[in-house]
């Protein structure tokens, strides 16, 4: 049904036609559009756009957070096999033990107000048969495994005591705690150091290639997707427009977007490329190629009136735009 | 010929935390129509050091020249006038913008307070010819800051900066609000009107790649300390303190194909409240060659023709090949 | 949720002057009908000619039920209820306003002035905290027959009951704004601590106070109606909504209900158009 799907069976999580909107005085946003895609196990696939794309929206439809005005208004999300967006109880049992989420700001995600062991231990404890003391314990080497030097002293103390980095490895230990088959992360490395960052990267999927979890990453930084994860599915106002292995979709690129994305990256052998134009409306959504206002190609009759279909470009590598890229590569110096 | 000259400046805050130190004996001098990049993490103290310049806070010691005369001497109002040929661009190009005015006296701001004896006329061309300088089209300078869009916000505020025609502009991370597409346009703008009104940058950023696009020379400050210093492409090809072979390193290509590692840091990064006895970057170097590393801080040594590291232990070529690091 | 649009420049489209105002009354159409509303009130307690004289009783006509001749009956004394309940709008309309005025123009040089770091303002905000704990009814009815049973005072005790709500709405808002990027930018673009203030502070901060002075104003038609309940601050003479409500009440029991109705219509409706402007202000702000 969706492209991407691994031939070895059936997929973790297959997002299927996802469409959400967010209703305000101005009319209605179309956020989310037709968004397909799967993750199979122990995966990483990373998602890539710029702000406004609607990828924080799709996973924040996809695991239920999506809130007033926005709404998720059709689709399927199944992670192993059962909708997420069926049942709100299913979402809440499925999401705290087998799907992990790590947002952007672990500080959001954090009590203030609670020591850090009493709220790790308790979501342990709320889908586990564990005592405190041995939850406890799983807390204290979850942290540990998370890169956290000193687990006691951060489990006696409180969030504000921590620094980003070590909050943000809290709260990706007790993510992962569960055992989760799949993590989701919106943006979690964003706004930290970049030492740090690829500090908590590396531990992070070490630990995950190591117990064969699977990651959806959602990120603006195509240099975190281009070296860890191995599927890419870039988005483009509200649209899945391109997906495939991250070697080809990063070195070929076939949607006019996407190597502009990967130019735009000021790359120390080339000269900046700039982009113009602007976004299309998302209120009054275009029945044409939501790209076709700032494309350089255009070199199709049909850019401009019809909307482009994911078809597959080789192997693995779908894309929807009618642009020829075959001549194409971004020429990396080897 | 310097335009800026930043001689041994220190600062520290009063904060319920403790002292903290966030500027520690820091010296900088740029000259005419250069570009120089301040490169550090957050708690390097690189934002204060720009707030320092622009003489938001007043330092604790140390002294800083612009073009000829010490700015920590002078009396408010001379600061003040100062402020016509020292400017500033901010980080979020929608916060420093007054939400009440409309763009045109956004812009106009710096004139009425530098030169109100303008007439509105004369006022309102020279706005226009600000925006046109950054391209924004005219029509735009009666809304307000949030009907436009970042990257439009940000240009008004780099119009804002050069409408009294200063000849030194402090860029406080420019392009770290703005998206990928975005940043290389606000980049390209900022070195055609360096080169075009003559300007001096002191660029202070976290991010690498546009260090290597707009600067001539850069500083990498950690823990408010410069520990290194020199020719943007001298420092990007050897450096020569532990901490900028990790930082530069660190970045990721967006080639898959490069599975480069780097210079991995462990550790964490020692509390500004509470800085170290030794070298500050002792906790979480994985070399720590020299005896005195613990003990004693390291002065800033010139290593090669205007390349200065402060370390007691240069970086060699071996270490740099180990470490996958190649330029 | 909003979406990027670089290099777009949104057409404003040419509107006559007539279809800007049209439209703005739309968009903020509390603040419209709240204007209306005491304009109408203000321009009929002054101007508009009345069925019968407001001052002049007609002790012939004493308690009549509505008709008419009188659509909303007389009162005790003879006096046209309608008549009378709209020119009371010239005494306490114009009571409420200045003393919400001056409680402003006060509260808010004040609020100003303790947001600057020092430590005269804890000081402030001690005085007023324990000038709060009073109930501030019981204080006006005190200062009141205290000074004088006279309007000025009046006015000085909708100043004291008022001014402590905008030294403290001004000094919060003062105090995060202060931290703003674009105040840090105005002083780093050289302008003096003044110039900050009124350019940059003030019209920031002036939409919360005039919201809040709108609330004040409501507050205030209250209070100077219950003040004149009581028989205190106006004179017997005045023709006042609150004295009005008195003598209604006098004569309910005795079935004569008329009496009261009109002004006790009358406060609510300007009480309303108040609070219609708050709001219409809260939303717009809340837009930006």
């Amino acid at each position: 049904m969706t492209a991407g799907q691994d031939t070895t069976g059936t997929p973790l999580l297959d997002v299927c036609d996802l469409h959400a909107e967010f209703r305000t005085s101005r009319g209605v946003v179309h956020a989310v559009n037709g968004v397909n895609f799967t993750v199979n196990r122990g995966e990483l696939v990373g998602i890539v756009g710029e702000s406004g794309c609607g990828k924080s929206a799709t996973i924040r439809a996809m695991i239920g957070l999506l809130q007033p005005p926005g709404v998720v208004s059709g689709g399927q999300v199944l992670f192993k096999d059962k909708d997420l967006l069926a049942s709100k109880r299913d979402r809440r049992k499925l999401l705290a033990s087998q799907i992990g989420f790590v947002p952007q700001n672990p500080f959001g995600a954090l009590n203030p107000v609670m020591r850090i062991d009493r709220q790790f231990v308790r979501v342990i404890r709320e889908h586990t048969d564990l005592n405190k003391k041995q939850a406890v314990e799983l807390a204290a080497s979850r942290l540990e495994r998370a890169g956290i030097a000193d687990p006691q002293r951060v489990l006696r103390g409180y969030a504000h005591q921590l620094s980003g980095g070590m909050a943000q490895r809290t709260v990706i230990a007790i993510a992962m705690s569960l055992d989760p088959d799949l993590v989701i992360g919106d943006e979690p490395t964003t706004g930290l150091d970049v030492t740090v960052q690829r500090q908590i990267l590396d531990d992070t999927v070490e630990q995950l290639e190591r117990d064969h979890r699977a990651m959806l990453l959602v990120t603006h930084d195509l240099g975190i997707v281009a070296h860890y994860c191995s599927r890419v599915i870039v988005m483009y106002a509200g649209k899945v427009i391109e997906q495939g292995p991250t070697d080809l979709v990063f070195t070929e690129p076939a949607h006019p977007y996407t190597e502009l994305l990967l130019k735009a990256a000021p790359r120390r052998d080339q000269p900046l490329k700039l982009s113009h134009g602007q976004l299309p409306d998302l209120i009054n959504y275009p029945e044409n190629c939501p790209f076709y206002q700032r494309c350089e190609y255009r070199d199709d009759p049909r850019c401009e009136t019809e909307m482009p279909q994911m078809r597959e470009i080789q192997p693995g590598h779908f894309a929807a735009t009618y642009h020829n890229a075959a001549q194409v590569s971004v020429g990396y110096q080897q | 010929m310097s335009v800026i000259k930043i001689d041994d400046v220190t600062k520290t805050f009063n904060t319920p935390g403790g002292v903290v130190h966030a500027v520690n004996g820091v010296s900088l001098s740029i000259d005419s129509g250069e570009t120089v990049a301040v490169i550090g993490e957050s708690g390097s103290g690189k934002s204060t050091l720009g707030r320092l310049l622009l003489g938001l806070y007043p330092v604790d010691s140390g002294s800083i020249e612009f073009e000829g005369r010490d700015l920590t001497s002078m009396s408010a109002q001379e600061l003040r006038d100062v402020r016509s040929r020292l400017t500033v661009v901010f980080q979020e190009p929608a916060e420093s913008l007054n939400p009440r005015m409309s763009i045109g006296s956004n812009i106009a701001e710096p004139l009425r307070i530098h030169k109100p004896s303008l007439s509105r006329k004369e006022r309102h061309e020279r706005v226009i010819q600000a925006m046109s300088e950054v391209s924004l089209p005219p029509e735009l300078s009666d809304r307000n800051p949030g009907q436009l869009s970042g990257g439009q916000q940000q240009r008004v505020g780099i119009a804002r900066a050069i409408i009294t025609n200063p000849s030194f502009v402090v860029l406080d991370e420019p392009t770290s609000s703005l998206d990928l597409s975005l940043r290389s346009q606000i980049l390209a703008l900022l070195a055609r009107l360096q080169e075009r009104l003559n300007l001096s940058f002191l660029f202070i950023t976290h991010d690498i790649h546009t260090v290597h696009y707009i600067s001539d020379r850069i500083a990498v400050m950690y823990l408010g300390q410069v520990v290194e210093t020199g020719p943007t492409e001298e420092v990007f090809r050897n450096p020569k303190h532990p901490y900028t072979l990790a930082l530069l390193s660190s970045v990721l290509s967006t080639d898959p194909r490069d599975k480069r590692s780097w210079l991995k840091l462990e550790g964490e990064i020692p509390k500004p409240t509470n800085l170290p006895q030794g070298c500050f970057f002792y906790s979480r170097c994985t070399f720590r060659a020299d005896e005195r590393c613990a003990t004693e801080r390291p002065p800033l040594r010139e290593v090669s023709p205007g390349h200065f590291v402060r370390s007691f232990y240069e970086l060699t070529d071996s270490d740099r090949a180990k470490s996958d690091y190649a330029f | 949720m909003s979406v990027a649009i670089d290099d777009a420049v949104e057409p404003d489209s040419r509107r006559s002057h007539v279809r800007t105002v049209w439209t703005w009354v739309r968009r903020h159409s509390g603040i419209a009908v709240g204007l209306f509303v005491l304009a109408s009130i203000l321009f009929a307690a002054f101007l508009a000619p009345l069925p019968h004289d407001p001052f002049e009783p007609d002790a012939t006509a004493v308690l009549l039920p509505p008709s008419s001749d009188h659509w909303l009956g007389t009162d005790r004394s003879g006096f046209d209820v309608f008549s009378r309940a709209i020119a009371a709008g010239r005494l306490d309309l114009p009571l409420a306003l200045a003393g919400t005025f001056f409680s402003l123009v006060i509260g808010v040089t004040v609020g100003l002035l303790s947001s600057s770091k020092g430590r005269g303002s804890e000081g402030i905000m001690r005085a007023l905290d324990v000038f709060q704990a009073f109930p501030l009814l019981v204080l006006a009815i005190v200062i009141v027959t205290l000074t004088g049973n006279n309007l000025p005072t009046v006015v000085l005790a909708i100043v004291l009951i008022e001014t402590p709500r905008f030294v403290r709405l001004t000094r919060s808002q003062a105090l995060s704004i202060r931290e703003s990027r674009f105040i840090e930018a105005a002083y780093a673009m050289g302008a003096t601590r003044r110039r900050v203030l009124w350019r940059h502070l003030l019209p920031n901060v002036s939409g919360a106070i005039l919201a809040q002075a709108s609330l004040a104003a409501a507050n205030a038609i209250v209070v100077i109606a219950a003040l004149s309940f009581l028989g205190i601050g106006t004179s017997p003479t005045d023709a006042s909504w609150g004295a009005m409500i008195r003598s209604g009440s006098q004569v309910i029991a005795t079935g004569d209900w008329w009496v009261a109705l009109a002004p006790g219509i009358a406060v609510f409706i300007t009480v309303l158009a108040f609070n219609a402007i708050a709001d219409g202000i809260q939303k717009t702000l809340e837009e930006k």
